[in-house]
């Protein structure tokens, strides 16, 4: 079943990226959604605008996979991370990933 | 005044009092002559020895034997002829005193400007200076340690190491300064280097003591604007890092997509995939590096440490540099023991060999040889790569573990590289507690070798 991801990264080609490969996982890929509609988040957390979309679900936050130019250790993901892929990363990675996590 | 000083001037006082009185006794009985004699000794004991007091000093015997001499033979009649012998030894005798006179404020002229010259030395270096008895007390501080204790708050009495152990609850690290202070209070014959920072002002002390004879010299400089240097290199370094990552997403990840899509693109198109991708691959080396450096830097690499087998990680990664060798046409003398595990990290090991491995294959010229031993060393395991590369110059080679260094031969081959392999292993090396050494002789080749601890 096709699902709803919603894509908060900065760069516009490498937000592209990110759409494109939740594509290849399967699913749609949103840019704004109302909390209700969106089963996962593709985000990069070292964006302050990315990590102020979160405020948007009130504490109900969905699964969140942080593609990010910082290292997980950096502290900036937030608490609903369920798979962290450290940038240079290709849409097959981010999509193979997006898969483990939509079908857990 | 220093206490051999002191020492030696008593002694020589006493020795002289002795003489004096024994020739008094010897030559006449006569009290005048011992008191004079006796009165003689403390300048030359004042002065010490040199020659004009020696002269001085033997003006004043001959004198006194005269006096003497003219005494016995007059049968303490005195004639006009005794009372001009009687008076020209007391002039003998004056001169002398006068010439050591002379000669003693000559030397504490002297004393004088060698002592001005000395604190004006001392006091123009930027480094606090001072010295301290066996018992840790002052004898000497310089003009910029006194600043510098003043603006630390130390106590203005005690030993200097109660001193500093007084302002331990001002540092950053209170407990591992208090461990050092104390170490240095109770191992008087031990030399260090310290660096601690002051709590809440950012000033950072790099402290160095050393025993001297009869006591210790310390010498404190402030290295705040070092630190502040190396902070910025690594955050400019890690900034970097992180901003080559968003445009290198891009490229890796548009190039996969060509890559799906090249059955639509001719042989050259296909060709031309392959260098962007080769690029993209170096690129991305590059920045991993350059992380990996920052996060060294900021302490912030933790080890995952387990039983790891040396020699395996070895095997892997000589098959994986086989490729790369063969097309050099590189001969790899591969000589593996068992080694029994090491404590390691196996990516971060990983990484060093293929490190080595690499750096070995891309010094050496065509048709050379590279050899990979691992054997098991007293305790740990040991794996050395020996190369019949372009080496090192002796003069550069003590520089070859520091960060962005680059050794002349690679740089005037024109031999790609950031300098930052080395460095890296080093620390990883050196974080696991292990060591790793470097030799190597220009024109002839290169060895490191990497010694790990047991598991």
């Amino acid at each position: 079943m096709r699902k709803r991801v919603l894509v908060a990264e900065p760069d516009p080609d490498v937000r592209t990226l990110l759409e494109h490969a939740v594509r290849r996982a399967g699913h749609d890929a949103v840019a704004h959604a109302g909390r209700d509609d969106v089963d996962a988040i593709v985000m990069e957390p070292g964006c302050a605008v990315a990590r102020s979309l979160l405020d948007g679900f009130d504490g109900d936050v969905p699964p969140v996979v942080c593609v990010s130019i910082y290292p997980p250790e950096s502290g900036l993901a937030p608490p609903e991370t369920v798979a962290y892929v450290l940038k240079p990363s290709t849409p097959a990675r981010v999509a193979r990933v997006l898969a483990d996590v939509l079908e857990a | 005044m220093p206490s051999f000083a002191r020492g030696r001037y008593s002694v020589t006082l006493a020795a002289l009092a002795c003489m004096g009185a024994t020739w008094g006794i010897m030559l006449a009985l006569d009290w005048s002559v011992t008191l004079g004699t006796v009165a003689l000794a403390p300048w030359v004991a004042l002065i010490g020895f040199d020659l004009g007091v020696v002269g001085a000093a033997a003006a004043g015997l001959l004198a006194t034997a005269a006096w003497v001499l003219a005494t016995e033979i007059a049968d303490r009649n005195w004639s006009a002829g005794q009372v001009v012998v009687r008076a020209a030894a007391l002039v003998l005798l004056g001169a002398g005193t006068a010439i050591a006179g002379r000669r003693l404020r000559a030397q504490q002229r002297e004393l004088r400007r060698t002592a001005a010259l000395q604190t004006a030395l001392l006091d123009a270096t930027i480094d606090g200076i001072c010295l301290t008895d066996a018992d840790g007390e002052l004898l000497i501080a310089n003009k910029p340690l006194r600043m510098m204790t003043r603006e630390l708050g130390l106590p203005q009495s005690g030993t200097v190491p109660e001193r500093l152990l007084a302002i331990a609850d001002a540092m950053t690290e209170p407990e591992r300064y208090r461990e050092r202070m104390q170490a240095l209070a109770h191992a008087p014959g031990d030399a260090s280097i310290d660096e601690f920072e002051v709590a809440g002002t950012g000033r950072v002390f790099r402290g160095y003591t050393s025993p001297v004879p009869e006591g210790r010299i310390w010498t404190l400089r402030e290295i705040t604007a070092d630190r502040e240097l190396d902070r910025m290199r690594d955050a400019f370094v890690a900034t970097v890092s992180h901003e080559l990552r968003t445009p290198l997403t891009s490229i890796s990840g548009f190039l996969e997509m060509l890559e799906d899509e090249q059955h639509a693109l001719g042989d050259a198109g296909r060709q031309y995939l392959d260098v962007i991708r080769r690029g993209t691959d170096r690129l991305h080396a590059l920045v991993e590096d350059l992380l990996l450096v920052a996060q060294i830097e900021a302490r912030r690499v933790e080890l995952q440490l387990a039983p790891v087998d040396l020699a395996k990680i070895t095997e892997l990664a000589v098959e994986a540099m086989r490729p790369a060798a063969t097309e050099k046409g590189i001969v790899l003398d591969v000589g593996i023991d068992s080694p029994p595990p090491v404590l390691a990290d196996a990516l971060r090991v990983r990484q060093v060999v293929d490190n080595l491995l690499s750096n070995a294959v891309k010094f050496t010229p065509q048709g050379g040889s590279v050899s990979v031993s691992v054997e098991a060393v007293g305790d740990g395991g040991r794996l050395v790569v020996a190369d019949t590369g372009i080496g090192v110059p002796a003069d550069e080679q003590k520089q070859v573990f520091s960060r962005f260094f680059r050794s002349s031969t690679a740089a005037s081959r024109a031999i790609p590289g950031t300098g930052l392999g080395l460095a890296i292993c080093h620390a990883l090396i050196e974080q696991h507690g292990g060591s790793i050494a470097f030799a190597s002789r220009e024109g002839e080749g290169t060895e490191v070798s990497v010694t790990l601890p047991a598991a």
